[in-house]
């Protein structure tokens, strides 16, 4: 266990971190709500979210089966060549809205839902098992994929493990479902080992072949939508795994794994990493280890550990995250009250920025921390920001022209294959030429985006008429965290001399502090 | 310190409102040039990733050895079809460009590139090669940016690497220098074609952000205390200090020749352009992904192929018509090649050696390293004749003139290429 936070330190600032660190930045009006709790109060809220009602959320269409899909691809496959590609590209076309709908929806719940740690957790967990919907290409398993992180999230991690190897995304994703006993395919097994629970350099290639011919068996049934068991595809025979022998299944491979002290490490390790900062020392790790081990690896426990230690608010920790493109998005969207957020270019601007939902560069997931950062993403981070405060041309963030659909189709179609839902490949130049005319409609929708921030409504009337107040307000809920003197007195200055302040000169203070490399900071 | 006059954007979105110290925005240009020649006539290293795994026994071919294609009965490629480097091995059929660079006398090939003890995590090797450490060595700093730290030693020029890409590669990590990344190359192409933006970018005389000094020059070690703040001040720098710069060629350079739709030909257009454009970058690194070809193999690596040749030879010739051929040097890489036998899926798996191409106007063609023996494997892999690093020596002595020794810390014989 690590050391406890004192309730008598607890103040407003430390507030705004455990609220953001547990969610996607915070409403003035709800950080309000929060000031009356105490820290423990304030984290086992958050931990059980199950109270807190999710209000009235309408699923994407891609979460229930659909076998007239199915149907219609099989009717696909039996028409003449050049009308299979016909109907195929249509047919692809419909697959493409239906994913971008559910990534469009999982982002509408990270910027509203009640039960922020919800999706925050799920973030985390999509992260650490990053897969992405480019190879799935089936938004109905991505859906039920991304329900695993959503809905058992927060229970153990055994359990995530099993239904994870068990999911029809991850086992397209990582061949799974083209694993048999007589060629096991190693791609899951040695992921699972190197990515998903000990890390790089705690098992042997042994290890990996060995445990791959345990997870043949599950595979995919196309007709039905599902994964399915299937006992003669099971490589039945003795496995040597990690020192130990027996005819294992995936289940005993799971148990040997969790048995591990390295599976601890690694699990609390990368968690610390997410929520709290870059380098967790060896103290933080060990502690936390040892809780997830205490408790049968429950996910509960060692969160609230963490969202309650000290080190989580030491200054290693507060305000030295470099924010996600997700939470830099969703986070001025929040905290500066946009009215009608466009989800669908806050999407295209996460994916801009190197973080697009669902579709993660590779089964590493996002490295974080400063890769986020280079030349380009921080230019493009304070065009977004003056986007917001200022409006204008915003086409910057539309698709490339010619540019990743092309890749795209070229590296997703063996997949396709897999999943059985990409009839043929399309010719060439098609998906281009779409990708093109769509690329133009967005231009033209972002040719002149209208200010999304209204200052009037977010600053008090004193604030007019009180430079010193209007800073501190706008630090308070741009920057979470107490304004220097001198900081303040440069932001006082900025503001001009006009009287009472002009809402440009007010405009252009908030702009400041968002391009300030301090902003980017969570 | 003046935070007044906040931002003027261009169209493009420049908003660096925050701060670049004017002398340093004003002499952008200038700060290159200390230790390395302005590269009006200095050497160039275009380095092109192929990113997840690349087939090299798809790629070089073997085809007058029946042992590939028993390992190969549904992914052989029929002798009819290749393009003959020799009676022994040919390139993929869809490599034709490549086969004019080589017929040219501009291609070297080096076959069975790899190191001792191979790792087949795609992650792992791939940070191997990025940072050219042994298999069994943990090395932080990456092999180009000791080389920018070293022979651009009193530089803080950040235009001396660029990167094609949301994220810098591991290749370029080092304490001094880490390059800038373009993300889309196709934001400069395209602006520079459109009359708007004419004028638009720039900086006004601009405030804060501390001395030079104390931005620039900080180690960002991923496991360090963060100082995630000094980071980001000398990004901020950065960013505004070489926007300007590329907008600027972009604008002024001639359209130059065809290149194909795509993510890598588009870029390497935007490379064409910043080399004849005289711009200060010693190493442009650019990734192709997509070789991560467990399944149904075929059509996808088709396809890879055709886009790697279709673009590296539209580039190529776009060098020569501008007149910098000679300044270039290409070389291609990948983090393993793949197993011998194709594995049930129509695939193949994570392997150990395989080819590297060089090419550019020093290159002195051929073929270079043994070829992998196809019967002599090392837990069913090619087994590597030719370490990776005797290229990256050659590359660094020959062509970058720069001691190896230094960059790669160990010697490493070199190879006949350059």
């Amino acid at each position: 266990m690590l050391p406890e936070i004192q309730a008598s330190s607890w103040d407003r600032w430390k507030l705004y971190h455990l609220l953001n660190r547990t969610g996607f930045g915070v409403k003035q009006e709800e950080f309000e709500s929060w000031t009356k709790y105490s820290p423990h109060e304030a984290v086992e809220r958050l931990l059980h979210w199950e109270s807190v009602p999710e209000g009235d959320v309408k699923a994407p269409d891609c979460s229930v089966k659909n076998p007239a899909l199915v149907e219609e691809l099989r009717e696909i496959r039996q028409l003449p060549e050049k009308e299979r590609q016909e109907k195929g590209r249509i047919f692809q076309r419909t697959l493409r809205k239906e994913m971008n709908a559910l990534q469009l929806w999982w982002l509408a719940r990270m910027r509203e839902s009640p039960r922020p740690l919800q999706e925050k957790l799920a973030l985390y967990w999509h992260g650490h098992f990053a897969t992405s919907l480019q190879k799935v290409k089936n938004p109905y398993f991505m859906w039920n994929h991304l329900q695993i992180f959503r809905t058992l999230g927060h229970t153990d991690f055994r359990t995530i493990l099993l239904a994870v190897s068990r999911d029809p995304a991850m086992l397209i994703w990582l061949d799974g479902a083209q694993s048999r006993p007589k060629a096991p395919n190693e791609n899951y097994a040695r992921e699972l080992m190197e990515l998903f629970t000990l890390g790089e350099g705690n098992y042997t290639e042994k290890d990996i072949q060995e445990s791959a011919r345990a997870f043949t068996g599950w595979t995919l049934d196309r007709q039905n939508q599902e994964a399915r068991y299937v006992p003669r595809m099971h490589d039945g025979g003795a496995k040597s795994f990690m020192g130990k022998i027996g005819a294992f299944k995936d289940e005993d491979i799971i148990d040997i794994l969790l048995g591990r002290q390295e599976c601890s490490r690694f699990l609390a390790r990368k968690m610390w990493r997410f929520f709290a900062s870059q380098s967790p020392s060896e103290e933080v790790t060990g502690a936390l280890a040892n809780t997830l081990r205490v408790s049968g690896y429950q996910i509960k426990p060692l969160l609230r550990n963490l969202f309650l230690s000290r080190e989580f608010y030491s200054p290693a920790c507060m305000r030295n995250q470099i924010k996600s493109p997700v939470e830099f998005v969703l986070g001025a969207v929040r905290t500066l009250e946009v009215r009608k957020p466009r989800d669908r270019m806050l999407l295209r601007v996460c994916q801009t920025l190197g973080q697009e939902i669902l579709q993660p560069p590779s089964v590493k997931g996002w490295d974080g921390g400063a890769a986020w950062i280079n030349t380009s993403t921080l230019e493009m981070r304070n065009s977004f920001s003056r986007l917001l405060v200022m409006g204008g041309d915003a086409t910057f963030f539309a698709p490339r022209l010619n540019g990743g659909g092309r890749k795209q189709e070229a590296t997703t179609s063996p997949a396709a294959a897999a999943t059985g839902f990409s009839p043929e490949s399309p010719p060439q130049n098609a998906p281009e030429m779409e990708m093109d005319a769509m690329r133009e409609r967005m231009v033209e929708r972002l040719k002149d985006v209208p200010a999304q921030i209204f200052l009037e409504s977010l600053l008090s009337e004193e604030a007019w008429k009180n430079r010193d107040m209007l800073v501190t307000e706008l630090a308070e809920r741009v920057l979470m965290s107490p304004l220097t003197g001198k900081a303040r007195a440069q932001y006082v200055q900025a503001l001009g001399t006009d009287d009472p302040v002009t809402t440009d000169q007010a405009r252009q203070c908030l702009l400041s502090m968002m391009t300030d490399p301090r902003y980017q900071l969570v | 310190m003046k935070r007044r006059a906040f931002i003027r954007t261009s169209a493009m979105g420049l908003a660096m409102a925050w701060a670049v110290p004017t002398f340093i925005a004003k002499t952008a240009g200038g700060l290159h040039g200390q230790t390395l020649p302005a590269s009006k006539d200095g050497r160039i290293l275009v380095i092109l990733q192929m990113g997840g795994g690349n087939d090299g026994l798809n790629t070089v071919i073997p085809h007058a050895d029946d042992v590939y294609y028993r390992n190969r009965s549904q992914l052989g490629i029929g002798k009819g079809q290749i393009l003959r480097l020799d009676d022994y091995m040919g390139l993929n059929p869809k490599l034709t460009e490549l086969k004019g660079l080589y017929d040219a006398g501009h291609l070297a090939v080096i076959n069975g590139v790899g190191y001792p003890n191979p790792n087949r995590s795609h992650f792992r090797s791939m940070e191997i090669w990025q940072t050219a450490s042994d298999a069994d060595r943990f090395e932080y700093s990456g092999w180009v940016g000791r080389y920018f730290d070293n022979a651009c030693k009193g530089s803080a020029d950040p235009m001396v690497g660029i990167n094609f890409g949301t994220q810098a590669p591991q290749a370029f990590d080092s304490p001094g220098h880490q390059g800038i990344c373009i993300a889309n190359a196709n934001r400069y192409l395209q602006a520079g074609n459109s009359a708007d933006e004419r004028g638009a970018a720039g900086f006004q005389e601009n405030n804060d952000g501390g001395s030079i000094g104390e931005l620039t020059g900080r180690a960002m070690d991923p496991e360090a205390e963060p100082a995630a703040l000094d980071f980001l001040k000398k990004t901020a720098v950065d960013a505004g200090a070489t926007h300007q710069q590329i907008m600027e060629i972009v604008r002024k350079a001639p359209v130059g020749g065809e290149f194909p739709r795509g993510a890598l030909a588009q870029s390497l257009r935007l490379v064409s352009l910043l080399i004849a454009g005289g711009v200060s970058t010693k190493i442009y690194y650019l990734n192709q992904g997509g070789y991560d070809t467990h399944v149904n193999q075929k059509g996808t690596h088709e396809r890879l192929m055709q886009e790697f040749s279709q673009s590296l030879g539209a580039f190529c010739a776009d060098l020569k018509a501008r007149g910098v051929w000679d300044r270039v040097m290409i070389m291609t890489f990948s983090e393993f090649g793949r197993r011998v036998r194709e594995n049930a899926s129509g695939g193949t798996d994570h392997g150990a050696a395989g080819p590297m191409f060089v090419t550019g106007g020093g290159v002195k063609p051929g073929l270079y390293g043994k070829y992998p023996s196809l019967t002599e494997l090392n837990d069913g892999d090619l087994r590597y004749g030719t370490d990776f690093r005797s290229v990256y020596a050659t590359v660094l002595d020959q062509w970058l003139g720069f001691d190896s020794q230094i960059v790669l810390k160990k010697r490493f014989a070199p190879l006949s290429f350059v």
